[in-house]
């Protein structure tokens, strides 16, 4: 036998030693320096692209040196290169656009943007063992996505506000402004860089956020949603409370007596609205949520036509219901809300309770199918006490739901307190407006508490 | 011995009877649902004569509505986008400020003296539905899509940071207490020890609230907050109802196609398997697949 363990002492030798990782920035602090590049571009260019590509260009060539992407003389001067002559012609078109930017001065003004973008992508991938040849080409078509929707953007925003709208109107050609360039400089910059380093470090997230701040920007472009808009416009919420205080708690009728109760009795219907709403929408999803499990279902042509069947329903929003039974069974009448809010709950309960189904144990379904039981029996004494205080609880939250969802659906005119909210509403009796909302809005708290409470002990 | 069985099976003692406190919570509960259930019936004017002719006068408008109007498929589409723009852009307003608020109303990230009042604030937000939000605002930004954002920007903040907080209350502590007994500073505590707990549940949220917000931002038109919502109210209005079967068919399509691929989506991410999606696609094209980790 050996002594004691031999305590052994191990060392490094030189020569075993990891090499030290390659000097490197955090990425993306050389995306947003690379932006900053091509949006400082814009500002000194005033207009002139080729300016606008080579101050940007030097910019991202030194971003990407100090970042340790790039060693060679070549390397710059090829992404230098590349983005003064790519944002040469990008500026040339847009120079050339006759009223605005739009869709095909855009797609010519994102052309240019391929060059840049397919420069750094080969540096990049000149310097990474794990990029195939294909990345630079993606590099290239995301700098010139990133081009064409931050164009878009920068039309139905306010950075061509500053030019005289007239003008534009007029079907003259304006010149650009600095600010133009600055912020589509640095937006395309931001993105395109974005969407190279995540191509770099391997991330699919990253091109999902590259390409959601694009799609962002576009469709606020499209809503004339923007920045400008919001904090020029954010003043007006002082209008907000001279319009609705104090709120005027009762008015006279149309026949000219001041009237009693006249809020709260069609807050009460619409709580009639949304209990019989709940309870029938409930009861008709039980069955629906059965045959739409794999577990409880016939067959599978029964499975995908439940599923389909409550998809659909899902499909169609709350007001939408409440329109078309409106139009079915008559204007102002609360028996086309709660036909609405059967619909709405239905969707949604068969939906909550089917996922809820899924999940159940298998084991006493197959006991009781080993006993001889018939489907019903299975379904009613091995499925059901599985899910009942779910069923209960998910009961309770759609009620909530209907709550919220029947003060809106009077406003087409399905009956309950909305009928009221419009009707003071088109009339611009924004005190009238507040009371009413008041009364909404306690309600909505105190319900939604009492069924908060009654769903923790439930569950 | 088999007949000695058969006898004992036979002998066995009568059936005990059925304890009595079951079957009191079935009529109670059988009641609690009735009541309230007649109340409300009583209230809406509902006569059997109606329920009976309920379904002919629906199917009658349904039929009436198909087939579609295929001529109006373009401007139904342009409407659709413009709601899908407005539910994208609130969806991203309500993930921002969410962000921030779900952090300042978990109990376990910020002291109570911040968080309850917080709290307080995202449900007195939630409190309010959207139409109604919307309704409250146009005095003060006129009717159009800007409106309708807002309100459903608010009210998603409202929600989401509800759901925020929960998710990052509901996380596990021991990566925190390790981060800070290793000298970590609160920032990084966040980055490195709640974040990658609780992001995935939160981005399945923002995506599941933009489910929400497409059908919300559908209905906005109604009151002229931008959207396809305007166009059903009035074709509905004026009884054209191929031009409404067309606006609602598109309507369905593109939610029941959105649900469908947000819903693949947030199962992706929950389950945090390696993906087999168009996104992985493209990056196996573009990367050379990382090596086998070395045994």
């Amino acid at each position: 036998m050996t002594g004691p363990a031999e305590i052994t002492t191990f060392e490094i030798t030189p020569s075993e030693r990891p090499a030290p990782p390659p000097r490197s920035g955090p990425f993306f602090v050389v995306v947003l320096l690379i932006g900053l590049g091509f949006g400082v571009g814009g500002i000194i260019s005033g207009g002139a692209g080729v300016v606008w590509g080579l101050t940007g260009g030097v910019l991202a060539a030194t971003a990407l040196r100090w970042r340790g992407q790039s060693s060679h003389p070549v390397d710059a001067l090829a992404v230098v290169f590349a983005s003064a002559l790519g944002l040469g012609w990008s500026g040339w078109a847009l120079g050339e656009r006759g009223s605005s930017v739009e869709g095909t001065t855009a797609l010519l003004a994102a052309v240019g943007w391929l060059l840049p973008g397919a420069a750094i992508g080969f540096v990049v991938w000149r310097h990474s063992r794990r990029l195939r040849l294909a990345s630079v080409l993606v590099s290239a078509v995301g700098w010139a996505l990133a081009a064409f929707f931050v164009f878009l953007w920068a039309e139905g925003l306010g950075a061509v506000e500053s030019l005289s709208r007239t003008a534009v109107q007029a079907g003259e050609i304006v010149e650009l402004t600095g600010t133009f360039y600055a912020t589509t400089g640095f937006f395309i910059a931001l993105i395109g860089a974005g969407v190279t380093f995540a191509l770099l470090v391997g991330s699919p997230a990253l091109v999902a956020v590259a390409g959601s701040i694009t799609f962002t920007l576009f469709a606020a472009s499209q809503i004339g949603f923007s920045l400008i808009k919001v904090t020029s416009e954010i003043d007006k919420l002082n209008i907000l409370a001279q319009e609705f205080w104090p709120p005027e708690w009762t008015w006279p009728n149309l026949t000219g007596q001041p009237a009693e109760n006249q809020i709260l009795e069609p807050m009460v219907e619409t709580m009639q609205i949304a209990v019989v709403g709940a309870t029938v929408g409930c009861l008709i999803a039980l069955p629906l949520a059965f045959l739409a499990s794999k577990m409880t279902t016939f067959n599978l042509p029964t499975f995908w036509g439940s599923r389909f069947f409550m998809n659909v329903i899902r499909a169609i929003p709350d007001l939408f219901y409440a329109m078309i039974f409106v139009s079915a069974v008559g204007f102002g009448s609360p028996f086309a809300g709660a036909l609405a809010m059967i619909m709405f709950s239905l969707g949604i309960m068969a939906k909550l309770l089917s996922e809820t189904v899924d999940g159940i144990e298998p084991g006493p379904l197959e006991a009781s199918r080993a006993t001889g039981a018939r489907h019903s029996q299975v379904v009613q004494y091995s499925a059901m006490p599985q899910v009942l205080p779910n069923y209960v609880a998910y009961a309770l939250y759609i009620f909530e739901l209907n709550i919220r969802a029947s003060v809106v659906i009077g406003i087409v005119g399905a009956g309950g307190i909305g009928r009221l909210l419009d009707e003071q509403r088109v009339f611009f009796q924004w005190d009238r407006v507040m009371a009413i909302v008041i009364v909404i809005w306690v309600s909505v708290i105190l319900i939604e508490a009492v069924s908060v409470t009654v769903r923790r002990r439930l569950v | 011995m088999s007949s000695t069985v058969t006898t004992q099976a036979s002998k066995s003692p009568p059936r005990p009877q059925a304890p009595v406190g079951p079957r009191l919570i079935r009529w109670g509960v059988t009641l609690i649902i009735l009541i309230p259930f007649i109340w409300g019936a009583l209230g809406l004017e509902i006569s059997p004569g109606r329920i009976a002719r309920a379904p002919e006068l629906v199917w009658n408008i349904v039929s009436a509505m198909f087939p579609p109007d295929w001529s109006i498929l373009g401007r139904s589409m342009d409407k659709m986008l413009e709601s899908l723009y407005i539910a994208w852009v609130a969806t991203i307003i309500g993930a921002m400020f969410s962000f921030v608020f779900g952090f300042l109303a978990a109990t376990n990230m910020a002291p109570r003296w911040i968080a309850t009042p917080i709290r307080a604030l995202l449900s007195a937000i939630r409190a309010f539905p959207e139409l109604v939000l919307a309704i409250m605002l146009i005095p003060a930004f006129g009717l159009g899509a800007f409106t309708g954002t807002l309100a459903l920007g608010l009210h998603s903040i409202g929600t989401l940071g509800k759901l925020t907080s929960e998710v990052i209350e509901g996380i596990d502590e021991g990566p925190l207490e390790a981060m800070k007994s290793a000298g970590g500073t609160k920032l990084s505590t966040i980055r490195f020890g709640v974040l990658p707990q609780a992001m995935p549940n939160i981005l399945a949220y923002w995506l599941y609230r933009f489910e929400i917000n497409v059908r919300a931002s559908a209905v906005l038109g109604i009151i002229g907050a931008g959207g396809i919502g305007a166009d059903l109210f009035s074709f509905l209005k004026f009884r054209d109802f191929p031009q409404a079967g067309m606006t609602l068919l598109v309507v369905m399509v593109t939610v029941l196609l959105i649900d469908g691929v947000s819903g693949a989506v947030r199962r992706r991410i929950i389950s945090g398997e390696p993906g087999k999606g168009p996104v992985s696609k493209l990056m196996g094209l573009v990367r050379t697949p990382r090596p086998a980790p070395q045994q």
